[in-house]
């Protein structure tokens, strides 16, 4: 009688373990791991920076929006601008913007602290704001806050002011020249900020959206406070455990290896219930990236296109693609003698076959697309008329313009950037398309990053491939920043474009409240500008990678970073 | 001996310059900008960039000023990242690539020059073959080959769910180290293999082998004390070079690995111009094997009084 006593007893300790599993198992039917971290990747040899007032790469981006605050953020799923530490959006209607469009009035949340216990009030945003602006301690090379703050009142001549003194052995400007009663940034009282325009410059929206990028993101007033222009501050105070208000604070940072980051239990939105630490290994390699995620040393990994169909194969569905508002196109250089006659540009953009390029080029990991906003973006216009692939009549427009003698058309030079075989493929690809189609004399001038972006940035590039990434979910970020005639001057405008009738829309839609109208004038300037060959867009990008099945909840949005607000849920399930 | 190693120094201190001065110049008429050039870039931005960082004055001040602030060890600022001293960025990279390089050369040597004596000791036998044969493979195999077989094998391993060792990385502790260690030194090992067994060969042929072992000394004393001994003396000539070389040469393994090395980032720094970063990895790659050369000449001498230098 022992045995079926013994057999009985093991049967049910069995089922009670089972139950006790089932209990303890979450919503999507699997236990806890006990280990609560999150490796991920990131294509970088090492951040540059994490002072958010320095950041421009979008990977560094990812990084501020996890640990610091603005005064509004975008929302992780329809990218709308909702407010960050302050209490509402101002609008019109609760009196936060004046009718006339200039003054903005925040007020800063009561109950948000830093991670050492600080206070967030209206001086911490008018520090950080004065602070990303002096160019004497935050400049470098490629950092231009006036870009994101420019539309504040006194911003520019503040900036300009401590650009002239960078070299010079002399003090920056006082705050005092930005921040004060009547000016740009004002503090009404210690939860009060007041940022005025000095007309209409901006419309509210997108003045509410340039707010969101981490130019403005708080900083602690106190733990820099001990002037921070002078030569005892540090220069690299964001590697020291700085104060935060996000949901992550930074543990640690092994320069080109990894950083790591914990929950910052001091956050006032929705606690990191479950992620204990999250790892960012630095590997800008994406092909070792994808070996070392079949190796199970990542938890989340981008690939080269060589191993999408590998990656596409992997069980579970641990491929994912998210389109994120970016584009690459080409562009013609109007100031170029060949380019000049738009019948050329017409041509050239209805040679390219952008559905076979995506597909023979790109292994279909991203959309084809001849869109300058991209898909997802407040403005996008899904009735554009694009110059449809046409090769008949490509060839017909390049000889009423340039004559049927392909001799006499000279030696045109296709400059990308070069080091990358998807980047190689392409521009082999596109050469081949305008050279079959059109009968002309085309060579690739592939150029490393550096000489490519002197070349591009120096407006003496023919013809080029470029590429644009959001700043901030808003048309005029891809249209009057890129392809406006006045932004030929200020460097954004690179092909020499210069549409007279796309002008006067996007100048009318820069600066209009009303964002129905707003919207349709975007629409226009964007499909004057396509047929004018001003921009030919041949893909939207699909940030593609790859997440093991463990990781539950997590989601990147189309900017290609998580939200600050969805790291709560996020966890990894036993494994 | 004094003034041969004044002469060397001074020779040391004419291939810096050299070498500074050659590396200097390819910054100044490559093309591109050695800033972060971005989309929103004015001509006003490149200028004061320019002058913040003295691109303005002419080439040999320029030069100049490199010069007398390197004899005070100060590299000045990276371009790239201007917030850290190029001091700061290599010093913890030089570490990596030391312990990288002197490791691997350590298992060249542990695992070459036994199996180059036994190659030697058993000339012309079927383990002198299969020796020497796999020593002549790792030796000519790439390591860009090497590497992603080994990568290939890992995920391989770790998708049937057996042990794996890392495919890319550097953290601490010994789990991320062994492999790039041993494939750098497999690399290493054929070559000191090979070396090992032809000098060993042309030392056992010697007379005073032959009087050795005609005195009855026993065959290890004839191998270990007589023959290894003299035998040693190319090999030192060659673990100095070696040992710069495989600091400073191993590119390859550090980026395949992503390994943050001074490899790694002299390619990084050259891909970004950021010419302040990669002059002082010249300096550092040029102070190596000049020094190491150097050391190597003057053990030589020790080891073997019949060399006089100078």
């Amino acid at each position: 009688m022992a045995r079926p006593f013994r057999h009985a007893v093991f049967a049910l300790l069995s089922i009670a373990a089972l139950l006790v599993t089932a209990c303890g198992s979450t919503s999507s039917g699997q236990g806890l791991a006990k280990d609560q971290s999150l490796t991920l990747v990131v294509s970088v040899p090492d951040y540059v920076t994490l002072d958010p007032a320095q950041i421009t790469a979008q990977e560094t981006y990812a990084a501020a929006a996890r640990m610091f605050d603005g005064l509004v953020y975008q929302d992780n799923t329809d990218l709308a601008i909702k407010p960050d530490l302050i209490d509402d959006l101002p609008t019109v209607a609760n009196g936060g913007i004046s009718s006339d469009g200039v003054t903005y009035t925040f007020h800063i949340k009561k109950n948000v602290k830093f991670s050492n216990g600080d206070p967030v009030t209206a001086n911490t945003f008018a520090f950080s704001i004065a602070r990303a602006l002096n160019c004497k301690v935050t400049c470098t090379a490629d950092y231009y806050p006036t870009t994101y703050l420019g539309q504040i009142a006194g911003t520019q001549a503040y900036y300009d002011a401590n650009n002239a003194l960078k070299s010079s052995n002399q003090p920056s400007k006082p705050e005092s020249d930005l921040v004060g009663p009547g000016k740009g940034v004002e503090v009404a009282d210690p939860y009060t900020l007041i940022l005025r325009q000095t007309k209409p410059v901006v419309a509210a929206s997108l003045f509410l959206q340039m707010l969101s990028y981490p130019t403005g993101f708080a900083i602690d007033d106190k733990y820099a406070q001990d002037d921070p222009w002078s030569s005892s501050f540090s220069p690299n105070w964001y590697e020291q455990n700085p104060p935060v208000t996000g949901p992550f604070k930074l543990d640690s940072w092994t320069h080109k290896v990894k950083a790591v980051y914990v929950p910052n239990s001091s956050w006032y939105g929705p606690q990191v219930k479950y992620l204990k630490k999250i790892t960012e290994v630095f590997n800008d390699d994406t092909a070792s990236q994808f070996k070392s995620y079949q190796n199970n040393q990542l938890d989340f990994s981008y690939m080269d296109t060589a191993s999408v169909p590998t990656a596409k194969a992997l069980p579970d569905k641990q491929f994912t693609q998210v389109p994120q508002l970016t584009i690459r196109y080409v562009a013609m250089n109007y100031k170029d003698p060949f380019f000049s006659d738009p019948k050329v540009r017409q041509a050239f953009a209805m040679a390219m076959d952008i559905t076979t390029q995506q597909h023979t080029v790109w292994a279909d990991r991203n959309m084809p697309s001849c869109h300058i906003v991209p898909k997802g973006m407040p403005g996008y216009n899904p009735n554009l008329t694009c110059l449809k692939y046409d090769p008949t009549q490509a060839k017909k427009l390049l000889q009423e313009a340039k004559g049927s003698d392909p001799s006499k058309y000279g030696t045109i030079k296709f400059t990308y950037q070069s080091g990358n075989p998807d980047r190689e493929n392409n521009a082999t690809f596109l050469v081949n398309e305008w050279s079959q189609a059109l009968g002309v004399t085309i060579v690739k001038n592939g150029l490393d990053r550096k000489a490519y972006l002197q070349a591009v940035l120096g407006k003496t590039a023919q013809i080029f491939e470029g590429g644009w990434a959001d700043d901030y979910p808003d048309p005029q970020d891809f249209l009057s920043l890129l392809w406006s005639t006045p932004q030929i001057a200020t460097g954004s405008n690179n092909n020499n474009a210069s549409v007279a009738a796309a002008d006067t829309l996007m100048a009318q839609a820069d600066t209009d409240n009303d964002t129905a109208k707003r919207m349709t004038e975007y629409n226009q300037a964007e499909q004057l500008l396509i047929n004018d060959g001003a921009a030919v867009p041949y893909e939207q990008f699909n940030l593609t990678y790859v997440l093991k099945t463990w990781v539950k909840n997590f989601t990147i949005n189309a900017g290609g970073y998580v939200s600050p607000y969805a790291w709560g849920d996020v966890q990894i399930a036993s494994h | 001996m004094i003034r041969y190693i004044l002469q060397r120094l001074i020779g040391v201190i004419v291939i810096i310059i050299g070498a500074t001065f050659i590396t200097f110049i390819i910054g100044l008429i490559g093309p591109g900008s050695p800033f972060n050039i971005g989309p929103h870039t004015t001509a006003a931005d490149v200028a004061r960039a320019n002058h913040l960082y003295g691109f303005d004055l002419p080439w040999y001040q320029q030069y100049w000023n490199f010069f007398t602030h390197l004899l005070h060890f100060d590299f000045g600022k990276s371009f790239s990242d201007p917030n850290r001293t190029v001091s700061e960025q290599i010093s913890p990279t030089l570490l990596v690539s030391l312990q990288l390089g002197v490791s691997a050369l350590c298992v060249s040597i542990f695992v070459g020059v036994p199996l180059g004596i036994v190659g030697a000791l058993r000339r012309n036998t079927w383990l002198d073959t299969t020796v020497m044969g796999s020593s002549l493979f790792m030796y000519s195999v790439p390591t860009f080959v090497t590497i992603p077989i080994y990568q290939l094998a890992m995920v391989f391993l770790t998708q049937h769910n057996m042990p794996a060792l890392p495919v890319t990385g550097w953290d601490p502790g010994v789990y991320y180290k062994i492999a790039p260690i041993i494939i750098l030194g497999l690399v290493g090992m054929g070559y000191y293999a090979r070396l090992t067994r032809t000098v060993m060969l042309e030392a056992l042929g010697q007379d005073y082998v032959r009087t050795a072992r005609s005195k009855g000394l026993s065959e290890n004393k004839v191998i270990f004390i007589h023959t290894l001994r003299n035998a040693m003396l190319p090999l030192i000539t060659v673990i100095g070079p070696s040992l710069a070389l495989v600091v400073t040469g191993a590119f390859i393994t550090e980026t395949t690995f992503n390994i943050p090395g001074i490899g790694s980032t002299t390619i990084l720094a050259i891909n970004n111009r950021d010419w302040p970063v990669v002059q002082a990895t010249t300096v550092i790659l040029a102070l190596a094997v000049a020094t190491a050369n150097l050391a190597t000449d003057l053990i030589y001498s020790v080891v073997d009084p019949r060399i006089r230098l100078g």
